[in-house]
């Protein structure tokens, strides 16, 4: 007999209640995110030679062997491949959804309207080219349709900007969570060192690398030291407990001034294979030396496109006729129905969509407008046209049928192409997104499976390791006992 | 092996459920309010080209059916002119007929002469007949008067304000409708028909000085331009049956268009209502769900 039986209690009272405390900081961070459920491992501590009984080993209690973090790796990697995917998809989900506010198709409003009511307005003036009224309906929807154009244009811009604003914010973002989980391994190190597992601490750096993985695509190699380090487009971004920051760049030779994301040092680009910021960028459109290339511009060069046409075809047409002004010594002055840069040198160009108006000699002179091919004669020598004479009205409301204006399609079919293809891209952002989202759900279940807290569990533990201290400190009393017995009525023989 | 499910995959599940009914419910409601099934190009792309296909087509059938509206209007005015210059006609040769009678005295010729006189100036007002704002015998001259009797030379026939030149509708796409008549060959006489206001002027002379070699000579030229006329109004009326045709064709398209406009973007009330109900349910049920999901943990049931 010896107080061998109080050490055993002690060492199981002490266990079940660190135990009890692990159970504890679980229940406590059921809801936290990126927390994952810790598991106290209880080991047999070794046993030694009981020389009184002679029985050979005799166990000699419990102890804490570690405490450890329950999470599925591949699950992980699974998890944070599908949400690099799953950002890219958002960020063109959100920027086509935007797009398609813009367009604003079907609608009683948008440029397919406009430009119907354009075509009803040439037909009007054909069927009274002679009427003021109907030359002020020509010059008013005329003025519409160009105002149609700019205020597109100008959303596009717009949009452009803000997705450049996100760029700029979400690189800072990347930078931000780089440097957090640089100095998330430089604390778990220290600890590392003590020979202690930072439970906790992993998993805030988990919690950042999802984030990360949102943004842009990185590699993530855990190193024996449990020190994470992270590659993004083949460059290293953390490396042990150094990050090296990317800055969100203006490019100096783009007109517009869109960010670039580089590396800090050298100011290279970083080479982006997907996520969030990839997604936003292609959204935006780059500088490639003489245009913008990527979603937007090329939604904005097909506006251009259309603007131009209709300026320049339109425009050829109305300089063959004739208005209700007449000739100064007998040489009619053919007037364009919209302007072109050309004529306007003092006007600044940026885009046929931004550019695109009626001509202002045509705007402030309803005369001007070229509704006649035929010209009258009048007294004194000098022409103008029939004012009854709608016939370049007509020619004019023609080309709206004609298909080769637009290379080989018509001016309408040529837009409503434009708004199938945007909702087409529209459609498959969508589904994509909402795919990504099944699946990201699915695999975070799954990480969840072996991560996540279960309040039952957890409840069972407790009252199992409340039993189970319960039963230690009974034995301790057991002990005692025996000791008292040992001690106190012992040998009392001779007292 | 049982699957391991925690606390939170349950609230998580339960969440993403409630929200993707809610997405459903949305849409199905904003389908109700709107009373069309696409919105956005993205929710069904193809039914969107069509629609806007089937709107600019509509926009341009109603044009056309106005136009074809303006042109039986413009014909109409056209022909109740010549219906009047026919009828003046037949009476300036009844006149004539009756003033070649050798047995009239002198006065009664001079009466007739008179009548024709202001048949003449009648014919003139026809001369001037405007649809709206138009004088439509000017050819595209439409805002001059085509006839000023003070400047009108009857001999050389110079002074007629209107031209030859036709004045066309297009009244469906491609097809053009010349819907003024020719004023000159009508009054004018450059179609070779005698000149009217000269033949009117000659026979109220010939009345006066009783030559009834002259008034022979009228009653033929009469005739010619009777023909003439009655001609012409045979134009307008193969060109009001042509009109005919091309609204009956437009009016079919406008009837189509509609139709198939109402089917790629218009939603089947019934259909939307019955959806909303079934989706109402659905939600109904998650949320039921979800309060029994999320409440009782083993906390509930320990003492």
């Amino acid at each position: 007999m010896s107080f061998f039986g109080l050490e055993i209690g002690r060492k199981a009272v002490i266990t079940q209640q660190a135990a009890l405390n692990v159970t504890g900081h679980n229940i406590a961070n059921a809801n936290t995110p990126g927390f994952t459920r810790q598991e106290a491992v209880l080991v047999a501590t070794p046993p030694v030679n009981d020389l009184t009984t002679g029985i050979g080993q005799m166990g000699t209690g419990v102890t804490i062997e570690q405490i450890r973090r329950l999470r599925d790796n591949f699950a992980d990697a699974q998890y944070r491949k599908e949400n690099t995917t799953a950002g890219y998809w958002a960020s063109k989900q959100e920027a086509l959804d935007k797009v398609e506010l813009i367009i604003n198709e079907p609608s009683d409003s948008g440029l397919r309207s406009v430009m119907d009511q354009f075509w009803v307005s040439l037909q009007k003036l054909s069927e009274s080219p002679e009427s003021r009224a109907a030359r002020s309906t020509v010059i008013q929807s005329a003025i519409a349709l160009a105002e149609t154009f700019h205020h597109m244009d100008k959303q596009y811009q717009e949009l452009q900007e803000d997705l450049n604003q996100s760029v700029e914010v979400q690189v800072r973002e990347v930078n931000s969570l780089a440097t957090q989980i640089a100095d998330l391994n430089q604390q778990i190190l220290n600890i590392k060192v003590s020979g202690q597992e930072p439970n906790d601490l992993y998993d805030q750096r988990d919690y950042l690398i999802d984030q990360l993985t949102r943004l842009v695509d990185v590699q993530i190699r855990v190193e024996q030291s449990g020190l994470v380090n992270i590659y993004l487009g083949g460059r290293v971004l953390v490396h042990d407990v150094q990050a090296y920051g990317v800055i969100a760049k203006r490019d100096e030779s783009d007109p517009r001034g869109f960010y670039n994301m580089v590396w800090a040092v050298d100011e290279q680009p970083v080479d982006l294979r997907g996520g969030s910021i990839k997604g936003l960028i292609e959204a935006r459109g780059t500088w490639d030396g003489t245009k913008h290339t990527g979603m937007v511009p090329d939604l904005r060069q097909k506006l251009d496109a259309l603007a131009e046409a209709i300026t320049k075809k339109m425009n050829e047409v109305h300089e063959q006729g004739y208005g209700l002004d007449t000739s100064t010594g007998g040489v009619y002055e053919h007037v364009k129905l919209f302007k072109e840069p050309a004529d306007f040198p003092g006007d600044t160009f940026v885009s046929w969509a931004s550019f695109i108006d009626l001509n202002p000699a045509v705007r402030d002179n309803l005369d001007k407008l070229a509704a006649a091919t035929q010209v009258e004669t009048l007294p004194d020598g000098n022409v103008r046209g029939q004012p009854g004479d709608g016939s370049n009205a007509l020619a004019l409301a023609a080309l709206k049928h004609d298909v080769t204006m637009m290379g080989n399609a018509s001016f309408d079919d040529y837009w409503r192409s434009a708004v199938a293809q945007i909702g087409v891209d529209a459609q498959e952002a969508r589904r994509m997104c909402k795919n990504q989202e099944v699946l990201l759900q699915q695999l975070d279940n799954k990480r969840q499976q072996t991560a996540g807290v279960s309040i039952d569990e957890e409840m069972t533990n407790m009252i199992r390791f409340q039993h189970a201290y319960g039963a230690a400190a009974r034995l301790i009393t057991a002990v005692d006992e025996m000791l008292e017995i040992l001690i106190s009525r012992l040998g009392v023989v001779g007292r | 092996m049982v699957m391991r499910i925690t606390n939170n995959m349950m609230v998580n599940n339960l969440m993403r459920n409630l929200y993707r009914n809610m997405n459903v419910l949305d849409e199905t409601e904003e389908k109700l309010a709107s009373g069309r099934t696409v919105q956005v190009p993205s929710d069904n792309p193809i039914a969107v080209t069509n629609t806007l296909r089937w709107r600019t087509n509509l926009a341009e059938v109603n044009e056309y059916l106005e136009k074809v509206r303006e042109a039986g209007n413009w014909l109409n005015t056209a022909d109740s002119a010549l219906d009047s210059l026919t009828s003046i006609l037949q009476r300036v040769r009844e006149l004539t007929v009756y003033g070649a009678n050798g047995s009239l005295a002198p006065t009664d010729r001079a009466a007739i002469a008179k009548e024709v006189d202001q048949l003449a100036e009648q014919v003139g007002q026809i001369a001037n007949t405007t649809y709206g704002a138009k004088y439509i015998f000017g050819g595209t001259n439409t805002t001059a008067p085509p006839y000023d009797p003070t400047t009108y030379d009857l001999s050389t026939g110079t002074g007629w304000q209107g031209n030859d030149q036709e004045f066309r509708l297009e009244v469906a796409q491609g097809a053009l409708l010349t819907v003024n008549s020719p004023g000159s060959v009508i009054f004018n006489g450059t179609g070779g028909t005698p000149r009217l206001f000269k033949v009117l002027k000659d026979l109220s002379d010939n009345l006066v000085s009783g030559d009834t070699a002259g008034l022979n000579q009228r009653l033929q030229e009469i005739d010619q331009n009777i023909d003439n006329v009655l001609n012409e109004r045979a134009v307008v009326g193969a060109k009001l049956n042509r009109l005919e045709l091309h609204q009956t064709r437009l009016e079919d398209l406008e009837k189509n268009y509609t139709e198939l406009l109402a089917q790629s973007e218009d939603a089947d009330l019934a259909e939307v209502i019955m959806n909303l109900k079934m989706q109402e349910n659905v939600y109904r049920a998650s949320l039921a769900a979800g309060a029994r999901i999320i409440q009782p943990t083993l906390v509930d049931f320990l003492r």
